[in-house]
């Protein structure tokens, strides 16, 4: 088969004359892929932009100047924090990365949980918990700064993610974990009505900024389902978005959350990475999803080259 | 003039063409030609959709395409025929749900001659005279014409004067004998056969829709054949009122258990086969989403790349469902999405004429969050009706006998 040459741009002459769409935003989209910054404004006449396809092309073009053609995923094994400060921990599987669900009762738990999986999980990054939770559960940032100290110790790679939506001091929350040396995976969203994502897109741009060692963003909630599920187009369109608008170097979507075939689509939108891929080999459907083979090839699918990494994206050999 | 430039303009695409853009346009390219190819087409920005109920009267079938985990071999205690009583009363709760239509396909079942078609169309069309029924996809017509010893025009004719409205493109997978070799589905039908049926049902005035099976062991240059054929015999009948391509599903079916075939075509190949479609298909006014088999979320996005139809609302699947697709939404959630995507929703017929706005919007419907299936499991009762109608199979004969009130006569 021959190789796709996936940069829109060459194709630009010939396509600029069918736009379909809302034909105002191309020059905002010129001027973005130009390196410049937009007015709120502006920005919001993309939120508002049915052109899913011109806001997607945009979004290739910058992910493809900052990844080239590659794609990095993690196969993450996840481990219940009960379990885990128990001394009960297992995983199936070649996890790149270790993760600890939950939210701890106190800083004991916490300590225990992490401890026990570090012990057990040889070369591979454990990383746990959500800078909300521990917030909320510590009480205040001091406090948590005590937490992210202590856990730091107890051997942890890093915070698994920080809510965006969900800590009441996001920056001296961040300050606190780069304080100690604790990075934090990933900046999350875990709801976004759709009236409120311009807003929550401008907060992360602005926390980015002001935060350079933050480097991935995930912009699909993380709480999902109910009787009205987001639509695919919310999903690509917020992906699309967030690559455009927040000057992160990574974009990430969630294998499992958002399943094989949004994620794989989300790559073509902006996204560089996939999270949460699972570590096991075999599922029940013996080789029907073998994990590793399925993201394998929709990276390819999707003219990536597919790179395995570890959590904080060092390379998996 | 490029194959790019061509596709922009609207000119007809040759079969190099359009191979040259399926291998080397980007993804979102694609995307754009063939969204501006379907605004053309329907520049009124109307997504249409119907709600109808897929009724699968027989999984008993005797073609064993390796690719299929629905059906059961005759004699098999998992097999059913579904009784007229239970094909009314799906109609009852479809018709309670603002359908009008069944789309009515099974198995190639030995032990159901021509008769049972015509005197299950005919009782449908006694109690529900504007009922619609969408039925017997071409290799069911062409397993009916070889069990009756009739020709298939006169099969098609028959079937007609029992109540059949229009015919199913199912059955059609690749329409390349190299792949349906392969398939094992070259008995069933072979690609002049399948496009046979076609052209003679054209001819007896019924119009049909065309599918594609893709991701199993064919090329991209014979997905592209199968497109091209479809076209052709379009231009002759401009029999065909859409075109729907689905995805292998491999779950719990020969080709994936012991051919390993075990993954699925991916979204993204879903998006550009579907943009290509558009592309090469021009003679087709309308092209389906085929949520079904890639979920709600790409269904969606599909409307971009050339869809201009979300299919039919789910309240009952069992072929794709019985290898591994899931996905169930109701006239609700269609309309949701589409209305989400910038696209005006409007309920259809079979022949694609608009019938309204969405239903639910004029009474209430109840949701549907689930699948209904074929027949409850553990079920092996065997409808009364049957026992009208001679059966070849040893299985099918000792089935009805099973009945002491019913003697089967020769």
């Amino acid at each position: 088969m021959t190789e796709r040459h996936e940069d829109t741009k060459t194709h630009g002459v010939v396509l600029g004359s069918m736009m379909t769409g809302s034909a105002s935003i191309e020059p905002l989209l010129e001027r973005l892929l130009g390196g410049e910054t937009l007015s709120a404004s502006e920005q919001a006449a993309l939120f508002e932009s049915r052109d899913l396809l011109s806001l997607g092309m945009a979004a290739d073009q910058l992910r493809r100047r900052r990844h080239g053609a590659q794609v990095t995923f993690v196969r993450v094994a996840d481990v219940a924090l009960e379990s885990a400060a128990a001394g009960e921990v297992t995983w199936e599987g070649s996890p790149g990365e270790i993760r600890i669900t939950g939210t701890p009762g106190d800083l004991a738990q916490a300590i225990a949980a992490v401890s026990a999986v570090v012990a057990a999980a040889g070369d591979v990054p454990v990383t746990a918990f959500s800078l909300g939770d521990i917030e909320l559960v510590a009480g205040d940032v001091t406090a948590a700064g005590a937490w992210l100290k202590a856990l730091k110790q107890a051997g942890l790679s890093a915070v698994a993610e920080a809510p965006v939506d969900g800590l009441r001091s996001p920056d001296a929350l961040i300050e606190a974990a780069a304080a100690v040396g604790l990075p934090i995976a990933r900046l999350t969203v875990d709801r976004a009505a759709q009236a409120d994502r311009p807003a929550l897109v401008a907060r992360v741009a602005a926390l980015v900024q002001a935060h350079p060692a933050i480097d991935v963003f995930a912009p699909l909630p993380r709480t999902t389902g109910g009787l009205t599920p987001s639509t695919g187009y919310e999903d690509v369109h917020m992906v699309a978005l967030a690559r455009l608008l927040v000057p992160v170097h990574h974009i990430q979507v969630d294998w499992q959350r958002y399943g094989p075939k949004l994620a794989q689509v989300a790559l073509t939108f902006g996204a560089d990475d996939v999270d949460g891929v699972s570590p096991r080999d075999q599922v029940t459907e013996g080789r029907r999803r073998s994990p590793l083979e399925e993201i394998r090839r929709n990276i390819l699918a999707a003219s990536g080259e597919p790179a395995e990494r570890k959590a904080l994206f060092s390379r998996r050999s | 003039m490029t194959a790019l430039e061509k596709a922009a303009a609207g000119e007809r695409l040759t079969s190099d063409e359009a191979l040259a853009l399926y291998t080397e346009a980007p993804t979102q390219v694609l995307g754009r030609l063939a969204d501006a190819a379907r605004a053309r087409r329907h520049p009124d920005r109307v997504v249409t959709y119907i709600i109808d109920r897929n009724v699968n009267y027989t999984n008993v079938c005797v073609a064993r395409c390796n690719f299929c985990a629905f059906y059961r071999q005759v004699g098999s205690a998992d097999g059913y025929v579904l009784g007229f009583d239970e094909i009314f009363s799906k109609i009852d709760e479809t018709i309670g749900v603002g359908g009008g239509q069944i789309l009515l396909q099974g198995g190639h079942n030995p032990d159901l001659p021509i008769t049972w078609y015509e005197d299950l169309f005919g009782a449908v069309k006694a109690r529900y005279p504007d009922f619609k029924l969408h039925a017997l996809s071409p290799p069911e017509v062409m397993h009916i014409s070889r069990m009756a010893q009739l020709p298939v025009p006169t099969v098609i004719k028959r079937l007609i004067a029992a109540g059949l409205d229009s015919i199913p493109g199912g059955g059609a997978e690749i329409l390349v004998d190299r792949v349906r070799k392969l398939l094992h589905c070259d008995g069933k039908a072979t690609a002049d056969e399948w496009l046979g049926v076609m052209r003679e049902a054209h001819r007896a005035g019924l119009r049909t829709t065309a599918t594609m099976m893709y991701g199993t062991v064919e090329t991209l240059d014979e997905r592209l054949e199968h497109m091209f054929r479809l076209r052709d015999l379009q231009d002759q009948t401009g029999g065909f009122t859409a075109f729907i391509a689905w995805s292998f599903q491999p779950d719990h079916t020969e080709l994936g258990l012991e051919h390993g075939i075990t993954l699925e075509a991916t979204g993204v190949d879903y998006l550009r086969t579907l943009a290509v479609a558009r592309l090469v298909l021009d003679n087709f006014d309308n092209l389906q989403s085929s949520w079904v088999t890639q979920g709600g979320k790409v269904g969606q996005l599909s409307l971009l790349f050339g869809a201009n139809d979300m299919g039919s609302v789910m309240i009952e699947e069992n072929v794709v469902r019985a290898a591994g697709a899931a996905y169930c939404m109701d006239e609700l959630e269609i309309v949701r999405n589409i209305e989400d995507a910038g696209f005006i929703a409007r309920r259809r017929n079979m022949h694609y004429d608009v019938l309204g706005d969405p239903i639910f919007r004029e009474r209430d419907v109840p949701r549907m969050l689930s699948l209904a299936r074929a027949r409850a499991d553990g079920d092996t009762s065997v409808p009364a009706e049957l026992v009208n109608y001679a059966a070849r199979s040893r299985a099918g004969k000792d089935a009805r006998n099973q009945r002491p009130e019913l003697t089967i006569e020769e």
